[in-house]
């Protein structure tokens, strides 16, 4: 075991969130390595070539890794034995940022503050359900003012485009018919416009627009023009392949880390990242972290890295599986109040139109925020008691229906084979929306990560063990924003709809977060406001897991933010790497 | 993805098979990913008649019985059959698809059995309506195994996967578990695994061996893979008819 030169900054996983602090810190002349367990594949070499092939990357999921390297395991009832499951997140430098779909936003003002949000709306007697079950419901430690221009850096370093929907306070300022009115303000317009509207999604708005609702194209992390960005990273316009969500860009038009953030970091040289390097385990005195262990998948040879800083990157489950087999739990903090998505689904075909969804990448979407967050506060305190339920869903329309992505969706009524079946497809495939609900889910006691007692990976570490249920006002949400979704498909002539009312759980579903808590109490979070642990103040964490509560938008924008927030609190000594207690606000 | 089928696994169903399988399993190391346009072209018209790595001949018309029944033969449009999908599978179970391999081995040889304990004859050989009752109850769990198979289940650790570790052979999940997996190998994930496999050779791009003439997309109308898609294709209302193309093509 060989114990390699000290490094300023050690990077444990390199996607969504380890890209802007490796980034910044590199560029502040800090000395970064990142170990990052898959393979270096970039656009060049891997998807300029070999990207539209749907059966390789989607189906045979080449990006994912090995289950035994990265085990995952899942119940619901705590009584019961969890089961392995799939995990389904890239294993390639640049994490799961490079096959992501790109649905890009800011959250909410509110998003920072739910709980305080929900206690003025509401009010103690109409929440006791969500006390009942077990809700942990928190403020964030920031607000939205303090983070909006790390928002900002999003979108003018990484790429992201959209339409404005509130610039200061100006509603729609640069198109009257587009951009979400209820955003945050931002203080400037996006850098470029997000993708254009397919026949799905103009089938889409006419029915919100029926319904007298306020649909928008939804911002995308997808340069629709020759882009430069803040960084001087030169980009190429999409060309709407469609080979997109699952897929790595085969035109780098995508934004991730890979394509965005890598080169600016390489370039600086004080940057290292090793590829195929899987991250054991932390060594720590118990209030400071000296070195990681990791293998080379390569070689099969085991190093130490020591480090001035350490910084979490490798996602959730990994994230929280690394810090509780090293033996650094917060005071059972660790893995608490996982969140993520469990919504319900619906489908619809036309008869009059056709749709030819198979051409626009996923993200290529009309939607409405009108159901999102409080937006429909009035509406929902109309509902009978029990019905009532808090937060919401985005709704939108996604593309990407290619045959191989789509055979199985078929309704209820038609068999899954034989001259039927084919029949159905043949009539239909090209007829079909499914939409996209984004239903936020509620932080309980009972839902959390821990160490599996019976599954080890094949380095004997053991699974990341999920327990996530549903409660009431999942089920009550659920009910709710399903006959929305339909009412909209409805509006827009649908000849035929169908889907499910009930929210399923999952252990992984793309959007797992908390379990690594940010908050303004050392006894009730992991990290302080900077990312950086209570406990182990050298020890900084990126991804979704630091979220105290979600919200009914997709969280990548908010982790690079966070991310570049971060890199920020460290090169400008907001933080004591000594002293997590001892920071500037 | 590392072989997941170990020697030992293997050697043992060689010995319970016909020769012909040790024989169609010569080529299995053989790791086959993708298929040249030109090999596409040089097949035969005929997709039975070829030759197989994996299945051997009862093994293919079983398969190909089965995949004709999912997608059959209708007026103008091809079945499975003609549309090369008993080939996919094949190719696929010699690669990327290994762990698969004991899953159709006992999946073929119980369907078989289920179809002589029914109706006196193995399933290649039935009636089309007799094959959908089959493959009904198969999908219902009504008909979860053959009477005479029951012990077979005994294997089962090594065998079928189970529908939650999907993707997960015993080996794997042993590896992982350092247990054996709670899997009960049934009729039902036989079907699952083949269905799967059947729309995957129909419409994954033909460069993987199905999906001839492009008798998969065709029947649903896509047109393939496509760099670009103009402004007014994506704002059409109507079937784009763009001519049908194979990654090969780009
Ligand atoms: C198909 C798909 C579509 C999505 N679409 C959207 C979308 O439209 N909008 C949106 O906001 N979000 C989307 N997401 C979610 C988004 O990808 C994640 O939010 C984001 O990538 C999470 O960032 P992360 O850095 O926490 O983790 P990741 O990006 O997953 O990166 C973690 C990295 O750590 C590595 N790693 C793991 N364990 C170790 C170890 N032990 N040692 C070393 N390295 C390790 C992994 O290989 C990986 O590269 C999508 C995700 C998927 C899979
Ligand atoms: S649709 Fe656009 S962003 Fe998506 S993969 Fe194709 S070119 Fe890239």
């Amino acid at each position: 075991m060989a114990v390699l030169p000290k490094k300023d900054v050690v990077i444990i996983g390199y996607g969504a969130g380890a890209g802007p602090v490796s980034t910044e810190l590199a560029l502040a002349g800090y000395d970064v390595v990142v170990l990052e367990r898959g393979p270096y594949r970039t656009t060049a070499e891997d998807f300029a070539k070999g990207a539209l092939d749907t059966l390789r990357w989607n189906t045979r999921g080449e990006f994912l890794p090995p289950l035994q390297d990265v085990p995952l395991t899942f119940r619901t009832d705590l009584n019961q034995e969890a089961v392995p499951t799939n995990y389904i997140m890239a294993n390639t430098v640049g994490g799961a940022s490079v096959h992501w779909s790109g649905q890009s936003w800011r959250f909410y003002v509110e998003d920072f503050r739910v709980k305080t949000t929900l206690e003025q709306l509401y009010g103690p007697e109409k929440l006791e359900y969500l006390r009942e079950d077990g809700a942990n419901i928190q403020d964030w430690p920031i607000s939205y003012e303090d983070v909006e221009p790390y928002y900002e850096k999003v979108e003018y370093y990484i790429g992201v485009g959209g339409w404005p929907g509130n610039i200061q306070g100006q509603i729609r300022p640069v198109n009257p018919d587009d951009g979400n009115p209820y955003e945050a303000p931002r203080q400037r317009d996006y850098p470029f416009r997000p993708l254009r509207d397919n026949a799905t999604d103009l089938t889409f708005r006419e029915g919100a627009l029926k319904l007298g609702l306020k649909p928008f194209h939804v911002p995308t992390a997808i340069t629709t023009e020759p882009w430069t960005s803040g960084y001087g990273v030169q980009r190429a316009a999409c060309t709407y392949c469609t080979f997109c969500t699952s897929f790595g860009c085969w035109n780098g038009s995508k934004s991730s880390s890979l394509v965005a953030l890598l080169p600016v970091a390489e370039a600086t040289g004080n940057f290292e990242i090793r590829p195929n390097s899987h991250v054991l385990r932390i060594n720590h005195t118990g209030d400071r972290a000296v070195s990681v262990e990791y293998i080379d998948l390569v070689t099969g040879e085991v190093h130490i890295q020591p480090g001035e800083i350490f910084i979490l990157g490798a996602y959730t489950f990994q994230n929280v599986r690394l810090l509780l087999y090293s033996g650094i739990t917060s005071n059972g903090l660790v893995g608490k109040y996982f969140i993520n998505r469990a919504g319900p689904s619906v489908s619809a075909i036309f008869e009059d139109r056709y749709l030819n969804g198979y051409n626009g990448p996923a993200v290529q979407r009309q939607g409405v925020d009108d159901f999102n967050g409080e937006n429909n506060a009035e509406e929902k305190l109309q509902l009978p008691d029990d019905q009532f339920f808090v937060r919401g869903a985005f709704i939108g329309s996604p593309s990407q229906r290619t045959p191989l992505e789509t055979y199985n969706a078929v309704p209820p009524d038609v068999p899954r084979w034989g001259a039927e079946y084919k029949r159905y497809l043949s009539d239909n495939l090209n007829r079909y929306i499914g939409l996209q609900l984004l239903a936020e889910p509620i932080p309980y006691e009972t839902s959390y990560i821990d160490l599996d007692p019976n599954y080890t990976d094949r380095f004997g570490v053991p699974a990341a063990r999920v327990q996530r249920q549903v409660k009431q006002n999942e089920i009550r949400m659920a009910r709710y924003i399903f006959e929305k979704g339909k009412a909209i498909l409805e509006a827009a002539g649908a000849a035929k709809v169908w889907g499910r009312d009930t929210p399923v759980a999952s252990a992984t579903m793309t959007h797992d977060c908390g379990g690594l808590r940010m908050g303004h109490d050392p006894s009730m979070s992991v990290t302080n406001r900077y990312c950086q642990m209570w406990q182990v103040p050298n020890i900084f964490v990126t991804g979704g897991a630091l979220f105290p509560t979600m919200s009914g938008h997709n969280p990548t924008e908010t982790i690079w933010m966070l991310s570049f927030w971060l890199a920020d609190a460290i090169k400008d000594n907001k933080v004591n790497i000594y002293n997590s207690e001892d920071f500037r606000s | 993805m590392p072989e997941l089928v170990t020697t030992r696994q293997v050697g043992r169903h060689m010995s319970l098979d016909r020769r012909t399988f040790l024989k169609g399993s010569a080529g299995a190391m053989a790791l086959l990913v993708v298929q040249t346009a030109y090999e596409r072209d040089a097949l035969a018209q005929d997709p039975l008649s070829e030759g197989f790595r994996f299945f051997n001949p009862v093994q293919a018309e079983t398969v190909a019985a089965i995949a004709e029944r999912l997608w059959p033969t209708t007026d103008d449009s091809p079945g499975a059959i003609e549309a090369g999908v008993v080939h996919y599978i094949d190719h696929s179970l010699n690669g990327p698809y290994a762990r698969y391999r004991l899953t159709y081995i006992q999946g073929l040889k119980w369907i078989d059995a289920v179809s002589q304990e029914q109706y006196g004859a193995p399933f290649r050989n039935l009636e089309p309506e007799q094959q959908d009752a089959i493959l009904t109850g198969i999908e219902a769990g009504e008909i979860v195994r053959p009477q005479a198979g029951q012990e077979d289940g005994a294997t089962g650790d090594q065998t079928l996967s189970s529908s939650y570790l999907d993707g997960l052979d015993g080996e794997t999940a042993r590896q992982i578990a350092g247990i054996s997996p709670p899997a009960t190998p049934d009729l039902r994930s036989f079907f699952n695994v083949i269905r799967t496999h059947t729309m995957e050779g129909l419409f994954a791009d033909p460069i993987y061996g199905g999906n001839r003439n492009f008798a998969g997309w065709r029947a649903v109308g896509y047109p393939g893979p496509y760099y670009v898609y103009t402004e007014e294709e994506q704002q059409s209302f109507e079937p784009l008819n763009k001519p049908f193309q194979s990654i090969a093509d780009l």
